[in-house]
């Protein structure tokens, strides 16, 4: 049966008020998404209330904040705290964004904070990715050749470097992927902005001679053909790439060798 | 224990700085009887993980300082401001550290090998650093 509501253990209810730190000249009202799997209860929104001055100036930095002063129970990824790791990626005011890289003063208040949209969660920010990077190994992200290895390096000229540009910056934070209604409704067969736009930088690539099998495996009506530019992923991409763009390039490519 | 490292185990030290960081790592070290787990979760338990890391940096902070306290010369990323020299007659040697749940450390030592695991690479000879 077709489902309109969500179910009725993923409604989200509204969570504990956690108290205010003593003494605050400038606080900062969170409101954070948490479950826990081992409760059994249904998700709910606890609100969190940050003192600003003893606090770094992004997201994460408060909630890294909320973690050592309130609650230790807050979980959430987080490795770099400077945009190349892409583990904090999550949903803050509405926006697939990185904690790291977002300042808190760019966000309405109350900062509302939710896992990326459309994945099984795991346990409060921690979305279940499993899918996402098993469709990034899909497209076979290393280097295909059949001429024997040089003696040293696979050479490439700096105007064939440069077409790489836009691509290799990508972290695979999964911003874009969890952005896209696309994906949302189809993420089982279609493959989703981030791992296209990897798939475009190998296609792309000089040295690689595989081309024609990369292309091949893309010419499906889900794979590729389910992205309708709806441009969410330019949007979201908090590193500033255009996957619609690259996918773009994908289309083309596959019209290109046909004529 | 990250605050007292920075100020007191730097790359740059004296043996004051150290005697006074001494005393402090072992305060702070007293202070993990009262560290406890508030999520009681077997799912991605982040506050478990990072106490348990908390308890094997804690135990590497305390042998640190004391190791670094008891060596009286400089060498590489260990930069004794009241020994400034290297002293390989008294110094060209490892420094073996035990510590226990009190956080009493025992300090010993082992002497640096001078072959190598393969004939085809000859040892090379210890020599001053120039810049």
């Amino acid at each position: 049966m077709v489902e309109f509501t969500l179910p009725k253990n993923s409604k989200i209810t509204q969570g504990k008020t956690w108290p205010h730190a003593p003494q605050t000249a400038k606080e900062t009202e969170f409101r954070i998404y948490r479950w826990n799997p081992d409760e059994g209860a249904n998700p709910h929104v606890d609100t969190y209330y940050v003192n600003r001055d003893d606090c770094g100036p992004m997201v994460l930095d408060a909630l890294i904040w909320i973690k050592n002063n309130i609650d230790p129970t807050l979980t959430f990824r987080r490795s770099c705290r400077e945009g190349v790791c892409g583990s904090c990626a999550m949903n803050i005011d509405g926006t697939n964004t990185l904690a790291c890289t977002k300042a808190i003063d760019d966000n309405k208040a109350p900062v509302r904070i939710y896992p990326l949209p459309h994945q099984p969660v795991v346990k409060d920010l921690v979305p279940d990715l499993k899918n996402f990077y098993a469709q990034y190994a899909s497209i076979e992200p290393w280097l295909h050749t059949a001429t024997p290895t040089p003696e040293k390096e696979w050479k490439q000229s700096h105007e064939d470097r440069a077409k790489l540009d836009g691509m290799y910056e990508c972290i695979l934070c999964a911003c874009c992927s969890t952005s896209c209604p696309s994906y949302w409704w189809n993420s089982d067969r279609y493959l989703g902005p981030a791992a296209l736009l990897q798939a475009n930088r190998w296609v792309q690539d000089s040295r690689d001679e595989a081309t024609g099998e990369r292309l091949d495996n893309l010419e499906d009506p889900f794979r590729l053909y389910r992205c309708h530019t709806i441009m969410n992923c330019s949007k979201a991409c908090p590193k500033g790439l255009n996957p619609a763009k690259e996918i773009a390039e994908l289309k083309k490519a596959m019209v290109d060798r046909q004529v | 224990m990250q605050k007292v490292m920075q100020s007191h185990c730097a790359v740059f030290r004296t043996g004051a700085v150290l005697e006074e960081g001494h005393n402090l790592i072992h305060a702070v070290h007293a202070g993990m009887t009262d560290v406890h787990v508030s999520d009681r979760s077997l799912i991605w338990n982040s506050d478990l993980i990072e106490t348990l890391e908390l308890d094997n940096l804690m135990a590497q902070a305390v042998v640190t300082m004391d190791s670094a306290r008891n060596r009286s010369e400089s060498r590489g990323a260990h930069a004794r401001e009241d020994f400034p020299q290297r002293d390989d007659k008294n110094w060209m040697k490892h420094t073996l550290s035990w510590i226990d749940a009190k956080g009493d450390v025992k300090l010993d030592d082992r002497p640096v090998h001078t072959y190598t695991l393969t004939n085809d690479v000859a040892y090379v000879e210890p020599k001053a650093r120039v810049y």
